[in-house]
């Protein structure tokens, strides 16, 4: 009797559960927490490095095409030296002329009321007299201010 | 039951107590490193993890009036190998084999080269193409480093060399325009600071500072390629077929003053340019610039502009010419041809290059007037053109101690004075645009980042009269054109000028020159042509007129200017 009436003193001492039972699953939290923390780092890292990679990368590659723009524009400027038009000349067969003619067409460009030619054909500042549409070189407006009474 | 004192061991004591030290020495090392020396601990850290690059600012181009490249600069590579890597065979022969047929050489003799540099990198290929070297970057042969650098190309070969000048291999311009405007063609550099790991390689993503570099401007000349090329065509021509020494050529707008072409032999060749070889020195300089000569006849045209322009003769004037001119002191002076003409005009006296007709000009002006004229032309100052090298010239006047009355009578034919071929174009050019004085200039524009700076003629001084030009036109047009068999006529053409033919006290050879222009009614043009020491004849008309003759159709055809109906008619 004494020994189970101490038996039950016991169990019923021992029916809580002891303290460190609760805690584990907050550690595991916790611990759950500083993994991903740290994983989140690492990838953050790693993310920021493959990035800085990338960027080097590029950076090399436009250096390249830098480089390779201005091979181009060398490229472009030999192809057009005199040296090589004067060889590429020869070649075709064409030569320096051996006389020159110089012909003077003393014939005025057809006017408004013929058969016109191309504009493109026409001198230089009959051609600009076209585009602003006066005929003497003065601007448009210049009419409206002849309209003006104390011009 | 008795209670059991603790008395602390006394070894247990000292072990707690060593214990204790060490780790308060720890403690205060600690304090020290990251508290009392964190500057300096910072710093080191920062030193040896910053590394300090400097990043070159793309050099400008060099281009000609009508904006075609002379000089530019490309990519390419230094191509450095490792040789400790190279020490083991499989590297060595693995590198090799990518490496050698890319630079042109031998695998073998590549290992041995490579081997055999005590210490360093070695450098196996200089400023290799820019495709090349990406190749071998992205191979990637083991020791194998590349270096990109930028070398400079000329796509009009060497062309106007002279002017051009050359950079070094730290891109600092060392000759001509390359010298003169390598602060506007070198732009900036930039610096950048970046982090860098134990292996000394870039830690991407790492800190990055610095400035970008700023690239330097293109520089526009008043050189037009085509003109320049004639030129240069026509110089070695006329220099092979007389079997000179050397001779300049230099062509000027005389309306502003634009050098629109400029040769001198004997120069050196871009495509073959060597620094490391002194006997090419010499010929790093633009003779046409720096280099000066005794002008001999062209130089009556200034004297008569002197004469006309004080109204003390006019073209019909007379003087007698009985082929002596007698000097104060006892000196005489004989025309170059020992005649004598008689009764002699002005235009007669350029005609016939009479050196005793220079003496009488020579002796109405006085010293004072004629040494005034010869600095209003622009003689003993440096011409401001803006190249290095840019003389002055010799011009002894009457003030100074060493001056005889003899230096006036051949000064005015241009014997006892030196001048620079820029001087000469220059004074002509003033002769033949109404009378003033332009300031000679080769570079037009330079455009940068900064902006566009563009230079404008600058007129340095009135040197005489727009009449007294008129009347010089007049004048040296009756030199070339009034005489029928003179070399220098230009078939449809009116052209003006003057001879001339240096002699040398000490030497036997001369220096034959020309100086010309075209067309008279507008000027487009004044050229001057000297050849140095011609071996088959001396005189200016017979070796430099002719490649006046030769170049001016050529020159005014593409310059859009038309013959003189008139004169084709009539020939």
């Amino acid at each position: 009797m004494r020994v189970a009436v101490v038996n039950r003193s016991i169990a019923r001492s021992g029916a809580k559960a002891p303290p460190q039972l609760r805690l584990v699953p907050l550690l595991l939290i916790a611990g759950a927490a500083i993994v991903v923390i740290g994983l989140l780092q690492i990838v953050q890292t790693s993310e920021a490095t493959t990035a800085g990679f990338a960027i080097h990368r590029l950076e090399q590659r436009r250096l390249e095409l830098e480089a390779s723009v201005r091979g181009l524009e060398a490229d472009v400027a030999a192809l057009s030296s005199l040296e090589r038009i004067d060889r590429e000349a020869r070649r075709l067969g064409l030569g320096p002329p051996r006389a020159q003619e110089t012909i003077e067409v003393n014939v005025p460009w057809p006017g408004a009321e013929e058969d016109r030619l191309p504009s493109r054909f026409a001198p230089a500042a009959e051609r600009e007299a076209g585009e602003d549409g006066s005929s003497d070189g003065s601007a448009w407006w210049d009419g409206l201010l002849d309209l003006v009474p104390f011009r | 039951m008795a209670r059991r004192t603790h008395r602390p061991n006394w070894r247990l004591s000292v072990l707690v107590l060593a214990l204790a030290l060490a780790t308060g020495g720890v403690v205060l090392r600690l304090v020290q490193v990251q508290i009392v020396d964190h500057a300096y601990y910072a710093q080191q850290a920062e030193d040896e993890h910053l590394h300090q690059a400097t990043v070159r600012a793309p050099r400008g181009a060099i281009l000609d009036r009508n904006g075609f490249p002379l000089a530019t600069t490309i990519g390419a590579f230094d191509i450095y190998v490792d040789p400790r890597t190279w020490k083991d065979d499989g590297a060595a022969l693995q590198g090799a084999s990518v490496l050698a047929p890319l630079l042109g050489r031998e695998p073998a003799e590549l290992i041995a080269a490579v081997r055999s540099q005590a210490q360093g990198d070695y450098l196996a290929a200089r400023s290799v193409d820019a495709q090349a070297g990406l190749q071998i970057a992205q191979s990637a042969p083991p020791g194998v480093k590349t270096v990109s650098i930028s070398r400079r190309f000329y796509p009009e070969g060497d062309l106007a060399s002279a002017l051009l000048g050359f950079i070094g291999r730290d891109e600092i311009g060392l000759a001509g325009v390359e010298a003169d405007f390598d602060t506007e063609l070198g732009g900036v550099p930039g610096t950048v600071y970046f982090e860098r790991d134990a292996l000394g390689n870039k830690i991407p993503f790492g800190r990055r500072l610095g400035d970008d570099p700023r690239p330097g401007g293109d520089v526009t000349l008043t050189i037009d390629r085509y003109i320049q090329r004639l030129v240069e065509q026509h110089l070695d021509a006329a220099i092979k077929a007389h079997g000179a020494a050397g001779g300049n050529i230099i062509v000027m707008d005389p309306r502003t003053g634009e050098v629109i072409a400029v040769a001198s032999r004997p120069s050196f060749q871009l495509s073959k340019l060597n620094l490391g070889d002194e006997s090419q020195v010499d010929l790093f300089r633009n003779r046409a610039v720096t280099d000066i000569y005794s002008p001999g006849s062209v130089m009556k045209t200034i004297t008569m502009a002197a004469a006309v322009d004080l109204g003390l003769v006019s073209p019909g004037t007379t003087y007698n010419d009985d082929g002596i001119a007698e000097i104060d002191g006892g000196e005489t002076i004989k025309n170059w041809d020992f005649s004598a003409h008689g009764a002699t005009t002005m235009v007669e006296l350029l005609q016939f290059s009479l050196n005793t007709g220079a003496v009488w000009l020579s002796d109405q002006l006085g010293a004072v007037r004629f040494y005034d004229y010869v600095a209003r032309f622009g003689f003993g100052e440096p011409s401001g053109i803006g190249l290095g090298g840019d003389p002055a010239g010799i011009v002894r006047t009457n003030q100074e101690a060493t001056w005889y009355p003899i230096d006036l009578a051949t000064n005015s034919f241009g014997q006892g004075i030196s001048v620079s071929p820029v001087q000469m174009v220059t004074a002509v050019s003033a002769l033949v645009n109404g009378g003033l004085l332009m300031r000679p200039y080769v570079v037009k524009e330079v455009a940068g980042p900064e902006g566009r700076r563009i230079y404008e003629p600058v007129v340095v001084r009135r040197a005489v009269s727009e009449e007294t030009s008129r009347t010089l036109v007049e004048m040296m047009h009756a030199v070339v054109d009034g005489m029928p068999s003179h070399l220098a006529r230009v078939k449809g053409y009116s052209v003006g000028g003057k001879t001339g033919t240096t002699t040398f006290p000490d030497r036997a050879d001369t220096i034959a020159s020309f100086v010309g222009f075209a067309p008279v009614e507008d000027p487009r043009f004044v050229m001057l042509i000297t050849i140095d020491g011609p071996k088959d004849s001396s005189l200016g008309g017979v070796v430099a007129a002719p490649v006046f003759r030769d170049l001016a159709p050529s020159m005014l055809t593409y310059l859009g200017v038309r013959p003189d109906a008139a004169l084709v008619a009539g020939q």
